[in-house]
């Protein structure tokens, strides 16, 4: 056949000119003119006798290539543009175009429907883990930020360093530093001093319920901002009879209808069924935010005259904040006033007392003091938990990269041909962009709905009532940036890495398939299931200490007990109500004590023993207790006796512990002589060690003083299965003494789980994010072995027609993937190591990771990984090797 | 052929003075060019056309589609008041740089 006659000039010239017209930098009228300079040319070269495809080819060389005449048109585009007053065409048509590239990945997503499923799966669980970690980190941060005048407020700290070397940090300091602060130190402008908060029995004509709320000066509502609906809150608690209310309590108390003038204000309530109280405000419900939580305030005032023995140097009980002068410095004023409870009080010479301050902002996220420092509090948590959501949605990523440049091999030949035709490296790394874009949108509202579905589930688990709708627009601005991010760094890899595939070397395949960025595809995976062994490990450690903590023999039995406040009529006639009491069924022990064992805070230095060194400044922990108190706690007695009737009026006796015998340097003190706050009294028992706080503080020293007038507290212990019984007593013997007070009681196993709320949560919250790593990693595992059974089809047909059996091939498959697995384990355990050290190292009692918590993190990943890949595997070794060979 | 650069310079100058002779189609430019330059200037269209437009979206030359008898469509330019303004000034900077040259190689004494 003739060459000539296969050749048609004008076809040619016609689809020279569609090919043109497809750049969009050359218009109709370009083309043309190009098309008429080309039949210029033609013609000039058939003059010369060349022949019609020739000559084609020869004018089109002279012409300049495709890419020079692109490039340079482009180059005067946007000029023409303008001066021929098309920008907004031209605006407008890159959007169409945009919604072009979307169109195009819409479609390439729907083709590989599978792998867009594991791609936007695995970004929205990990979108939705960043977002929830985000909410709890913003709620977090946001704790007691919304005082106007928060950057002047501070809290006034207490550091105490005994003769032993230790230190005590507290936030309580003795009533007159107020007033002095207030007197001598120019920058403070005013000194608010508040009382713990309390539990009082709230009463209005004969409803009577128990409410929140604390004792304070009248300032308190100056500095901080605890807005008013109704009142004066600058002299609201001026008079001491005055009581502030929160919105809900005047709600509850003077009905739906109290906003109407004269309804609430003046009207008397009546407080602890001590006296009335005249409400002189109503405030806005406290954000639930807020360190302070209260629902009234009464005058600190009242709470004085009450507690004379408050009004001296020698005792810190009452908070203290106070607001500085704007621009004052908070270092200067630290300095300032370090030495003024040293100044104002006889102080003993091993003992030293010295205050700071810290900002109130930070006081929720900064708790924790060593050695009279700042030594973090849930910070480190926020911290922890911000790092672990970086992680996941790394993780998530890298599935991302991985399977889009495992994937790019079949994409390979349609990238050459593209290229060949002369589609720039940026416009196709803008379509890859473009597609995990895409895929990251679809993620976030996959995300948005989930973190909307399961926000309640959420705020359980921590314990917070985050809500969906009220979160600022920026967050939401910020979750949405996340997630463009999220889309950029992960289609980044496959948009670099595709985008630079040799034209000529693809269309001739010698790129080997699947090979390319094995090394940095490994190296993800590797990282991927780092992350997750990091993680596994993490939460059995959180567990195991845990469940340490639960089952610790703290060296009294907090089981079936519980407690309640001790006033009233049960107060006044105690023993007539214990005995009561003790004739219900299921109750088998009732005491009384100034406070539960589980906080002991009360401490004191003010301790002389026979044998004492001049110079010795110790801190014993001192618990005031009744008749029972060392039986019903079941602390165990070593020697001596607990307090007792038999022995006539117990008037000053103490019981101490081992450490505080060790602390005197006795070996057997009972029946030796002991000063406690200037009463001398015989130690009449020794009891076994016993924890008094959380386990992040080391067994202390400890004074049981019989004390019946200081204790407030009543305990009951109850047969155990009896407990429904011994409660239905206690209210009705509750009911009998005090009928003015509402029945509240709380048990003390429930208090001690609330010591460890953090960490529980922590432990849940662990547990959870380690499940959500290990199957976004196991996602991504998935999608590269099917990838690879897919790849090696034809290999694994060749080799079962070879005599392979299902088994080796099963092998052969998971083999690579164990291995990474296990080069994971490696590089995860060390790391793992030191993290949990460092957290276990808080706790002053604690366990020892032990090596099967290796063994098992390990085991899991591998065996999580091989049911991963397994299924694949299997899939691809039963595959009958005639169809796996004449796959393409 | 002269250095890319050097053609990118005169470029402008060498079109606006064909255009001042007459209008033209860019095919009959680049063939002008190659006559004048006995061959060996070369333009290429991908080079040319966009430099054209360029100058049309300058304002110094205007272009308009004719069909003559015999002949196919084509696009012609024709050099504006703006471009003839242009190409006063561009002469002068020529010439004086023609004039450094001619005395730096010594090529003839003097043109005046």
């Amino acid at each position: 056949m003739n060459a000539e006659s296969r050749f048609d000039l004008e076809t040619a010239i016609a689809t020279w000119h569609r090919f043109m017209r497809s750049e969009r930098s050359i218009t109709t009228e370009d083309a043309d003119e190009l098309e008429s300079h080309l039949r210029d040319e033609i013609d000039t070269l058939r003059n010369d006798g060349l022949g019609a495809e020739a000559a084609f080819r020869q004018a089109l060389h002279r012409m300049g290539t495709y890419t020079l005449l692109e490039r340079s048109y482009r180059r005067v585009y946007w000029k023409k543009v303008r001066s021929e007053h098309r920008v907004t065409d031209e605006i407008l048509w890159r959007f169409s175009m945009l919604k072009n590239y979307l169109r195009l990945a819409v479609r390439r997503l729907r083709r590989q429907k599978g792998y867009t499923a594991i791609n936007v799966l695995g970004l929205s669980v990990g979108l939705a883990c960043s977002f929830f970690i985000l909410l709890w980190v913003q709620d977090e941060l946001g704790y007691d930020r919304f005082h106007a005048q928060g950057d002047q407020l501070y809290r006034v700290m207490h550091n105490v360093k005994y003769s032993d070397g230790r230190f005590d940090t507290w936030n309580e300091v003795p009533l007159p530093l107020a007033e002095v602060l207030e007197r001598q130190v120019p920058e403070i402008t005013d000194a608010v001093l508040v009382t713990w908060e309390m539990e009082l029995a709230v009463a209005r004509q004969n409803e009577a319920f128990r409410e929140r709320g604390l004792q304070a000066s009248p300032a308190l509502f100056e500095i901080f901002s605890f807005p008013f609906i109704q009142g004066d809150p600058h002299t609201a608690l001026d008079d001491p009879d005055a009581v502030v209310i929160s919105e809900q309590l005047a709600q509850k108390y003077f009905g739906p209808d109290w906003r109407t003038a004269g309804t609430v204000l003046g009207q008397p309530l009546r407080m602890d069924n001590r006296k009335d109280f005249t409400v002189a405000g109503v405030f806005k419900d406290v954000p639930r935010n807020s360190t302070l939580q209260f629902d009234f305030v009464l005058p600190i005032e009242e709470f004085i005259v009450r507690n004379p023995w408050l009004e001296t140097w020698q005792s810190s009980a009452l908070r203290l904040f106070v607001r500085l002068r704007a621009g004052a410095s908070m270092a200067e004023v630290s300095a300032k006033i370090a030495p003024f409870i040293t100044e104002h009080r006889e102080e003993h010479e091993g003992l030293s007392n010295t205050l700071f301050l810290q900002p109130y902002g930070d006081i929720h996220l900064y708790g924790d003091f060593e050695a009279g420092q700042v030594a973090g509090g849930r910070i480190d948590y926020v911290r922890i938990f911000i790092l672990i959501a970086f992680f996941i949605l790394l993780i998530a990523c890298i599935n991302f990269m991985n399977l889009a440049t495992a994937r790019s091999m079949h994409r390979a030949r349609e990238i050459g041909v593209r290229k060949a035709i002369g589609a720039t490296r940026g416009s196709l790394m803008r379509q890859f962009l473009g597609e995990s874009m895409l895929v990251a949108l679809l993620a976030f509202f996959f995300a948005l709905l989930l973190v909307a579905l399961l926000l309640p589930a959420f705020n359980d688990l921590t314990r917070k009532s985050i809500a969906f709708g009220v979160l600022e627009p920026g967050y939401w601005l910020i979750g949405l940036g996340l997630t463009l991010l999220v889309g950029v760094v992960s289609g980044s890899y496959p948009a670099l890495f595709l985008s630079s595939f040799n034209v000529v070397g693809v269309l001739r395949r010698h790129l080997s398939r699947g090979k390319g960025g094995g090394t940095v595809r490994r190296s993800l995976v590797v990282f991927q299931f780092t992350m997750s062994v990091l993680l596994i490990l993490g939460t059995l450690t959180v567990y195991k200490q845990l469940d340490f903590i639960r089952n610790k023999n703290l060296g009294w039995d907090r089981e079936h007990v519980v407690y309640m406040r001790l006033e009233g009529s049960a107060r006044q006639q105690y023993e007539a109500f214990r005995q009561t009491l003790l004739h219900k069924p299921g109750i088998v022990d009732v005491t009384s004590a100034s406070q539960t064992l589980l906080r002991l805070g009360n401490s004191s230095t003010n301790v002389t023993w026979e044998g004492k060194h001049p110079d010795d400044a110790l801190s014993f922990h001192v618990i005031n207790a009744n008749y029972r108190f060392v039986e019903t706690m079941r602390i165990t007695l070593k020697a001596g006796r607990t307090f007792s009737e038999a022995f006539g009026d117990e008037s000053v006796s103490y019981i101490v512990n081992e450490r505080a015998a060790q602390a005197m340097g006795m070996e057997e003190p009972v029946g030796h002589p002991l000063t406690l706050w200037d009463q001398a009294g015989p130690i009449i028992g020794l009891v076994e060690d016993f924890h008094i706080r959380s386990l992040y503080t080391p067994i202390n020293p400890v004074i049981i003083r019989f004390a019946p007038r200081n204790a407030r507290n009543l305990f009951v212990r109850m047969e155990a299965g009896k407990t429904a019984e011994a409660l239905a007593g206690l209210e009705a013997v509750h009911e009998q003494f005090n009928p003015g007070y509402p029945f509240a009681y709380r048990s003390l196993e429930e208090g001690y789980e609330q010591l460890y709320r953090s960490e529980t949560v922590l432990g849940t919250l662990a547990k959870v994010f380690a499940g959500i790593a290990v199957f976004i990693s196991c996602l991504g595992l998935f999608g590269l072995a099917a990838f690879t059974a897919e790849q090696r089809t034809k290999e694994i047909g060749v080799r079962k027609v070879l005599g392979a059996s299902a088994s080796s091939i099963v092998l052969l498959l998971s083999r690579e993937y164990t291995r990474l697995v296990l080069i994971a384990f490696g590089v995860a355990t060390p790391l793992a190591y030191l993290a949990m050290h460092r957290w276990l190292n808080d706790f002053a009692y604690r366990i020892e990771i032990p090596w099967t918590f290796f063994l098992i993190a390990g085991l899991l990943a591998v065996v999580v990984a091989w049911l991963t890949v397994g299924y694949q595997s299997i899939k691809a070794a039963r595959t009958d090797p005639v169809r796996t060979l004449r796959y393409e | 052929m002269p250095a890319k650069a050097l053609t990118g310079a005169s470029a402008q100058t060498i079109v606006l003075s064909l255009l001042d002779r007459g209008d033209a189609y860019g095919y009959k430019i680049i063939d002008h060019v190659r006559q004048l330059s006995n061959g060996e200037v070369e333009w290429a269209a991908g080079s040319l056309y966009p430099l054209l437009h360029r100058m049309k979206a300058d304002g110094y030359v205007e272009s308009f589609w004719i069909e003559r008898e015999g002949e196919r469509r084509r696009r012609y330019y024709r050099i504006t008041p703006k471009g003839q303004k242009a190409l006063e000034k561009e002469k002068r900077q020529w010439l004086s740089v023609h004039r450094i040259f001619v005395q730096l190689w010594g090529l003839q004494p003097s043109l005046s």
